[in-house]
């Protein structure tokens, strides 16, 4: 395995543009290639310039074109607020990337992403590659309501189609977007190659594991934790998985979701 | 004043482990090393702390182990670890070929198991120092139990003094009345060095949820929200015992490490920094250097204690 580099880089900011309510896409500009950031894989952004609040933040990486970093986040707390008032042309330090991300080396005819609320920032970039790859690629995109959702042109752009559900009815079906994936994971001819990535908050991916369990599916999900170091250094941020302990920030944030013991918080 | 052109020496020898700069990682906050050798050449540093090792590979506490608290933060991590014999054959190779001093920190459930550790760690060889771990806040048996009463800790020390002729760090735990008590027993029994200090106990709450916001309840508080206190500690301890001290708690940059130096340690380590700016510790040996040059000093010995007596 090729040794992983990580960055510690100030980068400038070229822009940090609201997109939805208390949603932002975040554009950083860098001097050099972004090889290793790939879909799945996270940054680790500083979050203030004092020692409170004292970490970093964790974001997906949502977007990479050639010298630039996209990142898509809500504003939850005093750290995604603080950078929500970043300007253009501020500079932003940051580490990455970091993680393990989505696995894109097995052959796939077909890719079910399912994205709940901010699960969605790292599909844009995900979509891409697979389509890159001829996979054929439907997006299941659910919020709470229809103000939550970013706009998914990017996903349109590159030939993927897009399903919606918000829990109260506001945009595309009303209800979860697990009930809108389940009804479309039945219809699915088992024999075709397949395989269903989801990014939510657990619930949602609890109930997606649950759905695709034993079907012989292979389905990854991108799991958030508390997070320290996001190096792998803290042993802070550890997710119970079939082979024990095992770290959000460097076996994850993507796993196979039939390695996953759901019974901690 | 010091000559201009010649560059202070930063070098320190730690209870007989020599270094060429007092900057320490801190056990827990760089693992093996291996993952912090991907930002930085790890010879930057004086010395590289382990995480803790026990006989035993240990799980750790259920999640979540961490939050973030006032300038600081909470931890239960729980000592999950490989255990010393998946150390031994899997980590130390890559170590022993770094140049920098390597600091084993250790942890056990009873005196024995230390003294066990401890023998394992020293025939394996490689290892320049052992740093016992009888302070951690966040392990039912052992851990802090040993660090919070005197006659555990007389009795770990003289037992693990006995299995080794490294040099012997002992870790103190800051959650007692009188730490300078507890040092002056770990120096009695034959210490090299004292290490200072481990995480405060501590709790956070989620109000949403009523709930502690760690599983285990109740962990550690790191970060510089302990500053002044382990200031104060560091400042109480070296008047009272002649072995070097390693000073941490909250250290982010060279003026707090200097801070330290100037309280009475020989050394300082960087913990939860290393979280936050990966790079700190390299940043933190470019500043004492700096802060040296600056102010005439040429070597650690004219640093170390060197705090003035009256305001
Ligand atoms: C691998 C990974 C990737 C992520 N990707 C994105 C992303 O692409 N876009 C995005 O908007 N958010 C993402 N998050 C979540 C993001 O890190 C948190 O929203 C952020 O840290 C909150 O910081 P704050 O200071 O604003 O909130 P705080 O004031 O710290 O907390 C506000 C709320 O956010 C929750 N929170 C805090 N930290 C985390 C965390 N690490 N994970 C989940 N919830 C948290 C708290 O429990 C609390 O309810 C990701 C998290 C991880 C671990
Ligand atoms: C996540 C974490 C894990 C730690 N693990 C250990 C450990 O295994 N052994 C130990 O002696 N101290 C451990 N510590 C304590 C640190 O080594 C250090 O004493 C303490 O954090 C104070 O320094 P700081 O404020 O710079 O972090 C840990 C601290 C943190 C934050
Ligand atoms: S966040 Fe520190 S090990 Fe994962």
């Amino acid at each position: 395995m090729s040794r992983h580099i990580i960055r510690n880089v100030s980068s400038e900011i070229l822009e940090n543009q609201e997109l939805a309510v208390q949603t932002y896409r975040l554009t950083l500009s860098f001097a050099e290639d972004l090889h290793h950031f790939t879909p799945g894989r996270f940054v680790m952004v500083q979050a203030s310039t004092t020692r409170d609040p004292l970490l970093r933040r964790a974001f997906s990486i949502h977007d990479v074109s050639p010298q630039q970093l996209r990142i898509l986040y809500r504003v939850v707390g005093r750290g995604t607020e603080w950078i929500s008032r970043r300007k253009s042309g501020d500079t932003l330090n940051l580490v990455g990337p970091l993680g393990t991300g989505f696995d894109l080396t097995s052959p796939i005819r077909k890719a079910l992403l399912i994205a709940g609320g901010m699960g969605i920032a790292p599909f844009t970039f995900l979509a891409k590659r697979l389509r890159e790859q001829g996979v054929e690629v439907l997006l299941f995109y659910g919020a709470r309501t229809a103000s939550e959702l970013v706009p998914v042109d990017a996903f349109k752009a590159c030939g993927v189609s897009v399903l919606t559900a918000t829990d109260d009815g506001s945009r595309g079906e009303p209800g979860t977007i697990t009930e809108l994936f389940q009804e479309h994971f039945r219809k699915v001819e088992p024999s075709e190659a397949f395989k269903v990535y989801a990014c939510g908050p657990r619930p949602m991916l609890l109930e997606v594991a649950r759905i695709t369990r034993n079907t012989g599916v292979a389905c990854e999900v991108s799991l958030e934790s508390m997070m320290a170091c996001g190096l792998g250094t803290c042993m802070g941020c550890v997710m119970e998985t079939r082979t024990g302990y095992r770290r959000v920030c460097r076996e994850g944030p993507v796993f196979d979701a039939e390695d996953l013991l759901w019974n901690g918080r | 004043m010091g000559s201009g052109n010649t560059s202070p020496d930063l070098s320190v020898n730690l209870g007989g482990i020599p270094m060429k700069n007092p900057v320490m990682t801190a056990s827990g906050t760089s693992g093996y090393g291996e993952e912090i050798a991907e930002i930085y050449d790890l010879s930057a540093l004086g010395a590289l702390t382990v995480k803790g090792l026990s006989l035993e590979p240990q799980r750790g506490n259920p999640p979540p182990r961490i939050c973030e608290t006032p300038a600081g933060m909470l931890n239960a991590i729980g000592l999950q670890n490989i255990g010393v014999h998946a150390f031994i054959e899997e980590k130390l190779p890559a170590l022993r070929e770094l140049d920098v001093a390597v600091i084993a920190n250790v942890y056990g459930h009873c005196a024995e198991d230390y003294a066990e550790v401890v023998r394992l760690l020293t025939a394996a060889g490689g290892i320049d120092g052992i740093e016992l771990n009888i302070s951690c806040p966040n392990v039912k048996k052992g851990g802090m139990v040993f660090g919070t009463d005197p006659m555990a800790t007389r009795e770990v020390v003289r037992l693990v003094r006995r299995a080794t002729s490294l040099p012997l760090l002992v870790k103190l735990s800051p959650n007692v009345t009188d730490i300078t008590e507890f040092a002056r027993i770990a120096e009695g029994e034959g210490a090299d060095a004292l290490s200072l200090i481990n995480t405060l106990l501590g709790m956070a709450i989620d109000i949403s949820t009523r709930r502690p916001k760690l599983a285990n309840v109740m962990g550690g508080l790191s970060g510089p929200a302990i500053q002044p206190v382990a200031l104060r500690m560091v400042y109480q301890v070296a008047r009272v015992v002649k072995v070097p001290l390693v000073g941490m708690g909250g250290i982010m940059n060279a003026a707090d490490a200097v801070a330290f130096l100037l309280a009475g340690a020989s050394a300082i380590a960087v913990g939860t920094a290393n979280f936050v700016d990966p790079p700190a510790p390299v940043h933190i040996v470019q500043g004492i250097r700096e802060y040296m040059a600056a102010q005439g000093i040429d070597s650690m010995e004219n640093l170390v204690g060197a705090l003035e007596k009256d305001v």
